[in-house]
């Protein structure tokens, strides 16, 4: 359901005459960040009742009925069925403990779970602002994967933001709203998920090797320093454009497999740079998941790129599904991929909507990171689309 | 390694080194057309930004059903169209002032949008940016929305103001310019070009509606005019016939007074009814289009009260006006609305018992719309229930006891008010006073800024 409205108890009726009279067990609640949580819980629970309400605030919705990212938009799920509806862990404690907030919730959900389900990892991606502090998504999976205790899942999750300038983010929890918050909706075992990951970027140059790094922080590339090695190789004074600009421009990409295969998207886990510091000659990038060692490429968007991947993503999600009836498809887009933001001549959001199969009932949003798996393993994405499609066990 | 080997190995690396450098090099130049290309594709909307902005804001002209609901969709189009983190939609009170209300918002929290701002020399067009040094209005106005950088349009003569502002200049947000005047301007601009076609259809609504209910009473009128003409031309054409159909000297010159009394009162009736015609059908006599503005009611009813105030005084009559601690504003015809307000307030105290009070208050009821009471006790019967007085009374459908000069004032402040799309009621009843209150809707009434003082004051003190 979805719904855009400058008064959120109008966004929502929207949203709820759409529901036409049923009563959900569970809602799933994207709120654009120009709404007061409060307000939108207020106005749910005043139509609903007690409903438990999950989800939190995201830079926009997308949806069949339409999309965007002014931060009034509203897109919510509803859980009817009960064989459909996935139990609720939480786990806060982002701010003090991230590994270990991220370890609670894993053995929270090992111990319901039977191995082999779905799980939706939600979590507020700023950590405070400004300065920008993020909650990393790596060391969220990090302690996760290790609460898991070997229990394997098929898990797919996205960082919360209220705008794509990365303002704030919050959750709801089911009993409110948080920050410093992750969630985890556990589907039930009838329920799996078909997902492909859409991506966007290309290398634009050979490999470097990362030769000294502190956390998330580059400081050399091939033994020279970091800053400076990505100005000469790109032609750009680096340090004299805005940090945002550099998101912008360049990310460092880490290719998986064969090195010297073919391009393949897939292969590619891709981390925008947060921030330079000229002093230091170091590059901050979103994610701490690389470490030195690591052989990296710079990427470039392509627009065009991003575009006839998701074109080819949802025709292969299509033929994936073939004649089964499938409950949901949840889109997962990073934030950048807003042709406001990526510059794209078409918005991708729109190129999905047309692409997926139509008679599959679709939500999504716009989100500050992505998670997905990748050679096995659930890792965090940047500048990705993750579509994950619902469906009854066959 | 043999010196052939080595010699390829260096060929090898020199060969690889090209590759790398070439590769490099390529990637670098993609990277740079691929941004030119997105950067060329983000101004191109933002110069549409302007286009769309219009074009959709326009629509709401058509979609919104009154005045008051355009404020919010007009902000969310501007929201829409300029991604800015927040917006506001503000009017001075009163215009002129420097003083600005917030109306509609986007983005701001609840309690923000309760405060009046201070802004001195409100300029038509001003924006911040950290490549400009902010000098005023800039320090008010970024802490009207709580962000650094605002881009803010000013519509003088009407008062109102369009305000959007961002947390940061960077990423999907850009500096504010020079250029961004034509966005802000043209948004306020269409903002005040659909608020006042709302209020003008508004304005012609009730102006029809006015006029139907005129039409209507104007039938009636004449129906019951014509009854009463055939009922009197039936009096004096039957003592007429009784006098020639005798065919004879009336037996007594007292039958014949008797006869001739009853026709010149027949007469009179009939000139009084002719006269009555004349007054309600004549063209001039319908108001001609209202010249509204918003004017202040306390304003007007002081000025009115004043005017009264000579026979207050003569008549020991204190008039004791009751205002709103709230100050109150009407969109009304002043000159039009000032003769309503003195022409009730002056009758009141025309027939109010000598040494009593005439009571006026003016407030708003509790659904906002506007309210002008004047009441008296007990008040004077100038002419008693004689057939004369009672034939206009009756029907022009009033209970109140004035002459018949004053009915015809009555019916014509009426109209006036109806022309506003109000209604004037009058309550009497005998040993409880009389009550003449005037209403007009909340949609001409709006709130002004507080006076910090209850209102209250008597004319003879004025």
């Amino acid at each position: 359901m979805y719904g855009k409205h400058f008064d959120a108890a109008v966004a929502i009726g929207q949203c709820l005459d759409q529901l036409e009279g049923a009563a959900p067990r569970l809602l799933l609640v994207f709120c654009g960040g120009k709404h007061a949580p409060d307000n939108v819980l207020g106005a749910l629970q005043g139509a609903l009742g007690d409903v438990p309400v999950v989800g939190g605030s995201a830079a926009g919705g997308i949806s069949r009925e339409g999309f965007g990212y002014s931060g009034l938009e509203i897109a919510i799920v509803a859980f009817l069925d009960p064989a459909a509806t996935p139990a609720v862990f939480t786990e806060d404690g982002l701010d003090r403990d991230i590994v270990g907030a991220g370890r609670a919730l894993g053995r929270k959900v090992a111990a319901r779970s039977a191995g082999g389900e779905f799980a939706l990892l939600l979590h507020d991606s700023v950590a405070s602002n400004p300065p920008l502090v993020l909650h990393p998504a790596s060391l969220i999976l990090k302690g996760f994967n290790a609460g898991l205790g070997g229990k394997r899942l098929s898990v797919a999750g996205g960082g919360l933001l209220t705008d794509i300038n990365l303002s704030d983010g919050w959750v709801f929890d089911g009993a409110g709203v948080r920050k410093h918050v992750i969630i985890a909706l556990l589907f039930p075992p009838s329920i799996e998920a078909e997902i492909v990951v859409l991506h966007g970027c290309r290398p634009v140059s050979t490999f470097m090797q990362i030769t000294r790094m502190d956390g998330a922080e580059i400081f050399e590339l091939d033994g020279q320093p970091a800053l400076q090695v990505l100005e000469q190789m790109l032609h750009l004074p680096m340090g004299g454009m805005r940090e945002s600009d550099i998101s912008l421009i360049a990310t460092l990409g880490r290719k998986h497999g064969d090195p010297y295969a073919p391009y393949d998207e897939n292969a590619y886990v891709n981390r925008l740079i947060l921030r330079v510091d000229r002093a230091a000659g170091s590059l901050t990038l979103f994610e701490p998941d690389f470490e030195a060692g690591t052989p990296v490429q710079i990427m470039a968007r392509d627009n065009a790129l991003m575009l006839e991947s998701v074109r080819s993503g949802a025709a292969a999600m299509n033929a994936r599904l073939g004649g089964t009836k499938p409950l949901l498809g949840l889109y997962i887009d990073c934030a950048g991929r807003a042709s406001v933001r990526s510059g794209a001549q078409e918005e991708e959001a729109a190129v999905l909507v047309r692409a997926f199969r139509r008679d599959v009932p679709l939500l999504g949003f716009y989100s500050g990171v992505e998670m997905a798996p990748m050679d096995g393993v659930t890792r965090p994405l940047d500048w990705t689309a993750v579509l994950a499609v619902l469906r009854y066990r066959m | 390694m043999s010196g052939r080997e080595s010699t390829l190995n260096g060929h090898l690396e020199r060969e690889l080194n090209y590759y790398r450098r070439e590769c490099n090099d390529l990637g670098a130049r993609l990277l740079r057309l691929q941004e030119e290309q997105s950067q060329a594709f983000r101004e191109a909307q933002r110069s549409r930004m302007v286009v769309r902005l219009l074009r959709e804001a326009y629509r709401l002209g058509d979609i919104t059903s009154s005045s008051g609901d355009v404020g919010g969709p007009m902000l969310e189009t501007v929201v829409d169209n300029a991604l800015c983190d927040r917006a506001a939609l503000l009017r001075e009170e009163p215009v002129g002032s420097g003083t600005f209300l917030i109306s509609h918002a986007i983005g701001l929290p609840e309690s923000a949008t309760c405060l009046a701002a201070r802004i001195e020399n409100p300029m038509p067009f001003f924006y911040t940016s950290s490549r400009v040094e902010c000098v005023p209005p800039g320090p008010a106005l970024t802490q009207l929305l709580d962000v650094p950088y605002v881009l803010w349009a000013y519509d003088k003569a009407s008062g109102h103001a369009l305000i959007i502002g961002n947390h940061i200049e960077s990423n999907i947000n850009r500096p504010f310019e020079e250029g961004d005047q034509e966005f802000i301007e043209g948004a306020l601009s269409v903002y005040l070009d659909i608020l006042y076609r709302k209020q003008t259809e508004l304005r012609l609504r009730q102006a029809k509606r006015a006029a139907e209910e005129a039409d209507q009473r104007r039938q009636a009128l004449v129906q019951a005019v014509g009854r009463r003409f055939e009922a009197c031309t039936e009096m004096v054409s039957s003592l007429s016939e009784r006098l020639l159909g005798e065919g004879q000297v009336p037996s007594g010159l007292d039958v014949l007074a008797t006869h001739s009394r009853a026709l010149v009162t027949a007469a009179e009736q009939l000139r009084t009814l002719l006269d009555e015609i004349r007054t309600l059908t004549e063209p001039s006599e319908a108001p001609s289009a209202l010249e509204v503005e918003w004017v202040s009611a306390e304003e007007l009813t002081r000025k009115a009260a004043r005017a009264a105030y000579t026979t207050a005084l003569k008549r020991s009559v204190d008039v004791h006006i009751q205002l709103p601690k709230r100050r109150i504003e009407i969109c009304v015809d002043r000159l039009r609305m000032y003769e309503v307000l003195r022409h009730l307030i002056a009758n009141a105290v025309r027939i109010s018992p000598p040494a009593r009070n005439v009571g006026v208050t003016v407030g708003r009821r509790s659904d906002g719309s506007f309210e002008f009471t004047v009441s008296i006790a007990d008040p004077i019967d100038h002419e008693g229930d004689g057939a004369h007085g009672g034939a206009v009374r009756g029907a022009l459908g009033t209970t109140l006891l004035g002459t018949r000069e004053e009915d015809e004032s009555l019916t014509l402040a009426r109209r006036l008010v109806e022309a506003h799309g109000g209604t004037l009621v009058i309550e009497s009843r005998l040993g409880d006073g009389s009550r003449t209150r005037l209403l007009l809707p909340v949609s001409v009434t709006r709130d002004a800024e507080l006076t910090g003082m209850p209102g209250g004051g008597s004319a003879a003190g004025a």
